[in-house]
């Protein structure tokens, strides 16, 4: 049931650095010679009538493939393969003070035009798209940047920062080999895995996916950026579910990821084990008591941990720069507005705990982490942050548009927005994992309850989608309406009992949380684990993806934040309970119990 | 045994172990179908000459239509019932169904039968408490109606596909789009697919069907300078790979493609016009499946919502006498063109069978699923979905037969005599129809706005000029009644329909037809200016076709 601890390396990792003018320059490359062929030709001569030139751009071309396969009970129900290659385009008129982008209310991003990007090298056909694509950027640029004048006119108090800054040019290459897998195999695997999962009268729902993509992304833009990039995954997900006497529906999942799927072959003992305990986890859980409601002291340790911190700074430790909006039209990005904007200089966790956010980091005592990478997603070279020292916020992670009182990009453009990489939480006091668990029995007493609260595992997005969880959807919706933190209902919580011994519990669903709590954080452990939370939802890309400034496009492969964090006791946190009003049980017994 | 048998016994077994065991329940099902549709697919796209994607895919979805209550009034009877959000969560996420373990499958099947049942219950809960707040309807013939079981298995065909010959192929008939300046889009798309289907149901139906689909679709846009995009696509289809790949008509017929849109592109804006047209046989079919098939499909009518446009017509006149309308899914091809509405077993396991619905000008009946309809108590095997969805009464292959044909020609010179006996400059000829859209809801007008893409001016002298942006707007009755003569030169189109049901195959075989009156409206268009620049890539000065 755990998710598996180790084995894998990291997506994107094996690069090699040349100079840029080998690449960049290499008229061989007739990707690139077309994509800087009418680069040029575009901002020296594309205009309208008085309107300005592209003062920049940049593309983005994602080449990759897809191999997926959906397995139930050991037999195939889905499978998939393709190839695909997109071209995105991010262009800009006006100046760096004030241009087209930050916008809301404009024409959107531009709709491809011309066809689909070509999967073959033809110098002509690569430069028609390209060419068609950066007419209908500018169109809709130019459109935007009248648009946003007129807006600003009517609103001449906005406190508003430059639209786009100057960085130093950065350029790679790598020259890793794009890694392939036998499609037979792949469904052989998944077949083999998910038949752990066979015949079992408790389990109801169970799929297991398995799939592999790779990614070739080639970034080049008129400041001089240019680098490329290949990465591939190879990723195994399986959930199960069972529901309780009184009827609640109890999921959980397991996840594996390598850069190659041989990897996971090679393993694949150990990935049925993994499915063999999530079967028994599921079924633990499904007999688990439910409780009502609680609030009090939490303890949260091993990956719940890292989801929790994950979570917390998805949506805090990236800067939203300001959206200039029509003036009265609804403000959504107001309300999406990161709240540690305002508190640059205060304390936002204990005194004793502090967080880097590190990219450059591969490796944590042997774990890999999959928020490292090399370069983001306007071409900037990844770069060690700290965010937080001493419970004190110290900066923001930046992309290449500017804040108030910060215009240098730290290299975190992920998915469009500012996002950390890897997370690493540390502490100038800490007590051991055993003293911790006292500590949360001492605040139980203290309060005069009979038992403390702790969990090991949060639910993902994923999960949160194929259960169908309501109070999922509802965690997701307070990070995008209220500035809340989303925490997902938990998978594996426990009362632990004045007498130490634990029982595990149903699901708990956090109530609202908010930075309160972060600085309610009374004590952590001295043992720091290593996580890899897939990314789901941060305020800051799904601006970005809501007005196609996602300069990097969405590559095949998920983004990861890898999270080194020690277990955490916090004062006081609110769950709703589990509830009553569940389905009933099948009425007609499982197959496999004739 | 062959795995094809094992699935099929694999869901009678549980089909009749779960529907037993529910006979137990306070409201116990009175019927239950899976039907479980695999879809085997190969799909490659190109663009000027190069290819842009490629995809090998593979599912199996499963559909369950489990009724409780009775034959007359059960859980699927069209009420509006309150949202349920839980539901709500869930929906939109097809059931895959793993096929080749029995184990496997049953287990599947046994899971979501049980949460069917669930659901009926409640459906029919809500259905019963809203009859009782509602006056009796006229339409008194129930919610499903009585059929024989059937026993037919065919072998699945297996997917033969060479992907680089297609590949090939593709690329070779889209490089002709970037020899010309004025092709601004271009899409081509080939598509292999064998849809195998596996239905049983708790009547006795054994069913299992497998059928090729394969198909090309070739599009092209160009922009007039007022910034009018204007797009043209043509289609194939066939059995097997070899059908579509017919070099020197694909060839010939890309380069018209090319030519029409030039044409169009130079064209100068329609004007709105009254007066008499000829629709050209494709441009038939495409208004005879939106305007009148759409209007004959039996659920349609029995639906509080709908304008009913013909359900009081029957036995009465809706077209002139020289024309019948006949539905027959058994009809393979006309003459050497494949009929994609083709199929031997409709979604619910009835057999396919020929329909007169029109009889020289008379309306006769409906389309019809297991969904009865007053003095239409029984399914003619149109019961029809895409996987997901249920089924409900669709179109098949419609033949639009005249009885009295003219020659193409002499239906010009028809057109030019009522032209002049109304004085009238021009007649309009609509070439070509792509799509459009029919409202036959109580609340809209019961109307229609076909979207012509080819449409010539025909004057007296019969010169003939191209002119875009003409819309085909009017109401049904009106412009049928007013259908006056049909030609001898058939013409099939072939389409997926998209509906309340899904996405299904459709044909319609349809002869020229002179309509003495249609209306025309100016199409709405784009304002956006064609490129700045001039496009980086250089025609050649000469390429010859090599289909090799």
């Amino acid at each position: 049931m755990e998710s598996l601890p180790k084995l894998f390396l990291c997506v994107g990792l094996v690069f090699a650095f040349s100079l840029f003018g080998q690449a960049a320059n290499d008229t061989d490359d007739v990707l690139v010679r077309a994509l800087k062929d009418e680069m040029q030709r575009s901002l020296d001569e594309l205009q309208i009538d008085e309107e300005p030139k592209p003062y920049f751009i940049a593309y983005t071309v994602n080449e990759g493939t897809v191999d997926i396969v959906q397995s139930i009970l050991g037999a195939t129900a889905a499978s998939n393969q393709q190839s695909n290659r997109s071209l995105n385009v991010a262009l800009r008129v006006g100046s760096r003070e004030l241009d087209n982008t930050n916008f809301v209310g404009g024409t959107g991003g531009p709709i491809g035009g011309g066809g689909a990007f070509p999967l073959t090298d033809s110098y002509d056909e690569l430069r028609r798209i390209i060419w068609m694509r950066t007419d209908a950027a500018y169109k809709a640029a130019v459109s935007s940047l009248s648009s946003k004048k007129t807006a600003l006119e009517q609103q001449p108090n906005l406190e508003r920062a430059n639209d786009f800054n100057e960085e130093e040019p950065f350029e790679y290459v790598t020259d890793a080999p794009v890694a392939a897998v036998d499609s037979d195999k792949l469904i052989a695997f998944a077949n083999e895995v998910s038949a752990v999962m066979q015949r079992n009268p408790k389990l109801q729902q169970t799929l297991t996916v398995v799939s592999f993509a790779t990614n070739t992304r080639t970034y080049i833009d008129s400041d001089g950026n240019f680098n490329r990039q290949v990465s591939s995954l190879c990723s195994l997900r399986s959930q199960a579910s069972a529901q309780a006497e009184d009827g609640a529906m109890i999921h959980d999942y397991v996840t594996a990821f390598a850069s190659t799927c041989d990897e996971l072959f090679d393993n694949v003992d150990e990935i049925k084990q993994s499915h063999e305990n999530l079967v028994a986890s599921v079924i633990e859980f499904s007999s688990a008591e439910p409780i009502r409601a609680y609030t009090g002291p939490v303890l949260i340790t091993d990956e719940a941990s890292a989801s929790f911190f994950a979570q917390v700074f998805a949506t805090r430790a990236g800067a939203t720069p300001t959206q200039v909006n029509t003036p009265g039209g609804f403000d959504l990005f107001g309300a999406m507005r990161n709240p540690f904007m305002d508190k640059i200089g205060a304390r936002v966790l204990p005194r004793f705990l502090s967080v880097v956010n590190d990219p450059t980091v591969s490796e944590y005592e042997g774990e890999s982490l999959f928020g490292s990478y090399v370069v983001d997603n306007e071409g900037i070279p990844s770069r060690r942050t700290e965010l937080v020292k001493d419970g004190q916020l110290q900066a923001l992670l930046m992309t290449r548009t500017p804040v108030t009182d910060f215009d240098k990009s730290t290299g975190s453009n992920r998915l469009g927005g500012a996002l950390p990489g890897n997370l690493f939480i540390s502490s100038s006091e800490s007590v051991s994992e055993e003293d911790l668990k006292k500590e949360l029995l001492m605040w139980v007493e203290d309060n005069g309850d009979e038992y403390g609260i702790l969990i090991k595992r949060f639910q993902d997005l994923e999960s949160v989608i194929a259960g169908a969880s309501f109070d999922g959807f509802r965690a997701l919706a307070q990070t995008i309406t209220s500035g809340g933190i989303a925490v997902f209902p938990t998978i594996k919580a426990y009362k632990v009992n004045l007498d130490g011994s634990e029982e595990p519990i149903r699901t708990l669903t956090p109530s609202s949380l908010s930075d309160g709590h972060l600085r309610d954080i009374i004590a952590v452990s001295d043992t720091r684990r290593a996580y890899n939370i897939a990314l789901s939802f941060s305020p800051a890309t799904f601006m970005a993806s809501l007005f196609g400034a996602a300069l990097g496009g969405f590559g095949s492969a998920p983004n990861f934040i890898g999270v080194v964090a020690p277990s955490v006791l916090l004062e006081e946190i609110e769950f709703q309970g589990s509830g009553t009003g569940h389905p009933r049980l099948p009425i007609v017994s499982h197959p496999a119990s004739e | 045994m062959h795995a094809k048998d094992q699935v099929l016994d694999a869901m009678a077994t549980e089909l009749d172990r779960s529907f037993q065991a529910l006979q137990d329940q306070p409201k116990p099902p009175y019927f239950l179908s899976y039907e479980i549709t695999q879809d085997v697919a190969v799909t490659v796209r190109s663009a000027f000459g190069q290819i842009t994607s490629e995809e090998n895919s593979l599912d199996r979805i499963l559909d369950i239509d489990l009724r409780v209550g009775d034959y007359f009034v059960d859980n699927t009877h069209p009420i509006s019932v309150p949202i349920n959000f839980g539901n709500l969560l869930s929906t939109g996420i097809s059931a895959v169904v793993p096929i080749e373990d029995a184990d496997a499958l049953r287990t599947v099947l046994w899971l979501h039968t049980d949460k069917k049942y669930k659901d009926a219950v409640m459906q029919l809960t809500n259905v019963q408490s809203m009859l009782q707040a509602q006056v009796e309807k006229d339409d008194q013939s129930g919610d499903f109606s009585q059929t024989r079981p059937e026993n037919y298995e065919e072998d699945e065909i297996e997917l033969k596909v060479d992907a680089d010959l297609l590949k090939r192929k593709l690329s070779l008939y889209t490089r002709y789009f970037s020899d010309v300046e004025h092709i601004r889009g271009n899409d081509a798309t080939v598509s292999a697919n064998i849809e195998t289907r596996w239905f049983v149901n708790s009547e006795g139906t054994r069913v299992k069907v497998s059928q090729p689909y394969f198909r090309m679709a070739i599009s092209a846009s160009t922009k007039a300078e007022d910034g009018m995009v204007l797009s043209k696509a043509i289609t194939y289809e066939g059995v097997d790979q070899e059908s579509l790949l017919q070099d020197a008509q694909v060839v010939a017929d890309v380069q018209q493609l090319i030519a029409d849109l030039k044409a169009l592109r130079d064209a100068p804006l329609a004007d709105p016009y009254t007066g008499p047209a000829i629709l050209f046989g494709r441009a038939t079919g495409v208004f005879f499946h939106e305007i009148l098939g759409h209007r004959l499909e039996g659920h349609r009518l029995k639906e509080d919502d709908d304008g009913q446009t013909f359900l009081k017509r029957v036995n009465k006149q809706i077209l002139p006498e020289s024309i019948s309308v006949i539905f027959d899914p058994n009809v393979e091809y006309y003459e050497d063109t494949p009929l994609i509405g083709t199929y031997k077993f409709d979604n619910q396991g009835v057999k396919a069978r020929k329909v007169v619905i029109v009889d020289r000008g008379i309306l006769k009946g409906f389309l019809m699923s297991r969904r009865p309809l007053e003095g239409f108590p029984t399914s003619n095997g149109h019961g029809r979905k895409n996987k997901g969805n249920l089924a409900i009464a669709r179109q098949s292959n419609m033949f639009v037969e005249v009885h009295n044909p003219v020659s193409y020609e002499t239906l010009e010179k028809m057109l030019v005599e009522r032209m002049q006996e109304e004085d009238k400059p021009f007649g309009l000829i609509f070439h070509d129809i792509q799509g459009g859209f029919t409202t036959t809801g109580v609340t809209m007008p019961n109307a229609f706005n076909v979207t012509p893409v080819l449409v010539y001016k025909l004057y007296p002298d019969g010169k003939k000029e191209v002119v875009r942006g003409a819309d085909l707007i009017g109401t049904p009755l009106t412009t049928f009644s007013r259908v006056e003569q049909g030609a001898d030169d058939y013409a099939v189109f072939n389409g997926i329909c998209g509906a309340e049901s899904g996405w299904v195959p459709v044909s319609t075989v349809a002869p020229s037809l002179l309509i003495s009156q249609i209306e025309v409206q100016k199409a709405a268009t784009s304002r956006e200016i064609p490129p700045i620049l001039p496009s980086p890539v250089q025609p050649p000065a000469d390429r010859s076709i090599q289909t090799h």
